[in-house]
């Protein structure tokens, strides 16, 4: 609105200009006119000067008449100038008038006169070229401007609200998203779209930083005119008047009803994750609690019954207990590793770690190790005089050896061989579990530590593991800061290795 | 040695006096946790083994309410439980005096045994 009327101002000024000028052709040539009799009256005079027959008398008579005539045609132009032309210049191009020299003041004569004011028309041409120039600058800006105005309409939501927040316009955009026309919001205040979702406090906030003159940037949910809701990314300018107070705010929205969507949609999965987790931890506390119960006097009568403290057993009932017992033990590894995979999945396993000497380690390891050895007669070596010295945590080192090594035990055939290894590097030491057993078949390599997964699903049954060992160890080993890798050979055997930090 | 057993489980509770009779143990049963509780506030007992998940009142009310009354040093507790139990709420258990073994279910019995006579 602002550059439009600037137009029509300078449209006006020109109109003006042009005016101006018709009458001052009209008063050059009246100039004119008078100043050819003033130079006929001085060539007359100076004829008459130079015959020395004129009289004195006369001559001095001419010269009074001319100097009136002269006199007249200054006062003349003065008038002119004064009244008529410099007046409404300096009423209608205001600043401009710096450019038009001053008329005569001083009485110089006719040519100086003349001199002047024609500069007086080359100025104004001057001043017309250069009006010219300002006015093609103009409609440029003017079109940048409605370029401008157009790009920001066609992308932007936009509203113009007063300083109390009365809307003054909104743009089509606006008008699609709210459901409101124009004539219906104009008038209203902008608070006829709040959605109740925002707070008082996240408003009168809002309110406070425009209010003091601030750009305010912020993600608004509005509601539209049939009780629809839908997410705006805000931008809120206030525009400043007096005293730098705000007068008006420029509303600058765009859609962001989709993304709002999805990111709810995402923080509501989250917390539903979040929901899970902690069923899914109560669950392994129930899991506990409730697998262990039952196996307690399952085992308690295994340990009563083989001491024989209410009556002998034949061979027969010694292996049905025995066979009892290590289906109890089996149930109680299962449900160790379920829970070591649930506190491992939920980064909820806790590391002690603590200098421990390998070689007294492993020496305890055999020991640990060596009932499990006796059914199938395998040969189980480690190696001696180890002297290393690592920080880690030893009962988290026990589980892993244990489970490589029932691992082993599963695999290797009768008489089979069991060799534990340590290598000391710079920085790490690296532990191998070798085997001679029936090695991991190839096209199952990459699957072996998945949960659940066996080298041979036939395998599962035979050999009663569990199917978490392997995922175990691996999550237990990252864990203390290693990496667990395996060589194997359908056949031949197969050998694990993990590294520890030192 | 007199014993008491408090743990809500009654196959539990009739294997372990079974056997602990058998190992010439004095037994008590209770099956209930403010039962067992009030026997041992009468501190009658050398060794107590206290379940702590019971229903309505739990091995872990029993420690509070023994510490309130401030008892609970009188008594020689073993822990019997199959909660998981972190390492760090074991500690914290095994520090109040009274407290004297932290055991996981399912238990050997031996292992039982052993923290009896120790």
């Amino acid at each position: 609105m602002y550059m439009t009327t600037d137009k029509n101002n300078f449209k006006n000024d020109a109109e003006l200009l042009k005016m101006n000028r018709g009458e001052l052709k009209k008063i050059q040539k009246s100039l004119k006119d008078e100043i050819d009799s003033l130079f006929n009256s001085l060539i007359d005079f100076s004829e008459k000067s130079k015959k020395k027959s004129t009289l004195p008398k006369e001559i001095e008579q001419d010269k009074i008449r001319l100097m009136e005539i002269s006199g007249k045609l200054e006062d003349k132009i003065n008038d002119f100038f004064l009244t008529t032309y410099k007046q409404e210049i300096i009423d209608e191009l205001g600043q401009n008038t710096s450019k038009i020299k001053p008329p005569i003041t001083e009485k110089n004569g006719i040519v100086s006169l003349s001199e002047q004011f024609f500069n007086l028309r080359s100025t104004l041409k001057q001043n017309q070229l250069f009006d010219k120039v300002q006015q093609e600058e103009l409609e440029k800006r003017l079109q940048e401007s409605n370029d401008l105005k157009k790009a920001l309409d066609e992308s932007s939501i936009i509203v113009i609200v007063d300083k109390k927040g009365i809307v003054i316009y909104v743009n089509r955009l606006f008008e699609e998203i709210s459901e409101y026309q124009l004539d219906e919001l104009v008038g209203e205040y902008l608070s006829l779209l709040k959605s109740d979702y925002h707070t008082e406090e996240f408003l009168t906030y809002l309110w406070r930083v425009i209010s003091n003159g601030f750009v305010w940037k912020g993600d608004i949910k509005n509601k539209t005119k049939s009780g629809n809701f839908y997410w705006v990314k805000t931008t809120i300018v206030p525009l400043l008047g007096k005293n730098d107070q705000p007068e008006q705010y420029f509303v600058i929205s765009t859609d962001i009803t989709k993304q709002k969507e999805l990111e709810i949609k995402l923080s509501n999965a989250l917390e539903e994750i979040k929901k899970t987790d902690e069923l899914k931890n109560e669950f392994a506390s129930m899991i506990t609690h409730e697998l262990k119960t039952p196996l307690t006097p399952i085992r308690g009568y295994c340990d009563i019954l083989k001491e024989e403290g209410f009556g002998p057993l034949n061979n027969d009932q010694r292996d049905f207990i025995n066979t009892i017992e290590q289906n109890a033990t089996r149930l109680e590894r299962l449900i160790g590793d379920v829970l070591d995979v649930q506190k491992l999945d939920m980064g909820k396993m806790t590391f002690n770690k603590k200098n421990l000497d390998v070689g007294e380690f492993l020496n305890d390891t055999e020991k640990d190790i060596l009932p499990l050895l006796k059914e199938k007669e395998i040969h189980f070596s480690i190696p001696d005089n180890v002297r290393i010295n690592i920080s880690t945590d030893k009962f988290r080192l026990q589980e892993i050896f244990e489970n490589l090594i029932r691992n082993s035990i599963d695999f290797v055939p009768h008489s089979g061989k069991i060799d534990i290894d340590v290598q000391n590097n710079e920085k790490m030491v690296i532990f191998s579990v070798r085997d001679n057993g029936t090695g991991i078949p190839e096209e199952k390599q990459s699957n072996i530590f998945k949960k659940f997964f066996q080298g041979d699903t036939s395998q599962t049954r035979k050999h009663g593991g569990t199917g978490l060992g392997l995922v175990v160890c691996k999550g237990l080993i990252e864990g203390l800061g290693g990496k667990i890798w395996f060589d194997s050979q359908k056949g031949v055997g197969t050998t694990f290795y993990f590294s520890l930090p030192k | 040695m007199k014993l008491l057993i408090v743990d809500d489980n009654k196959d539990i509770t009739t294997m372990l006096s079974k056997y602990l009779l058998m190992k010439g143990f004095d037994c008590t049963v209770s099956n209930d946790g403010k039962d067992g509780m009030n026997l041992i506030k009468n501190g009658l007992f050398d060794r107590v083994i206290l379940d702590m998940a019971m229903p309505d009142f739990g091995g872990m009310d029993i420690i509070n309410e023994l510490e309130k009354s401030n008892k609970l040093k009188d008594n020689k507790i073993i822990i019997f439980t199959a909660s998981s139990i972190s390492d760090e709420e074991g500690l914290d258990l095994l520090k109040k005096d009274g407290i004297i073994k932290l055991l996981r279910k399912p238990v050997q019995l031996n292992e039982l045994l052993e923290s009896i006579t120790n």
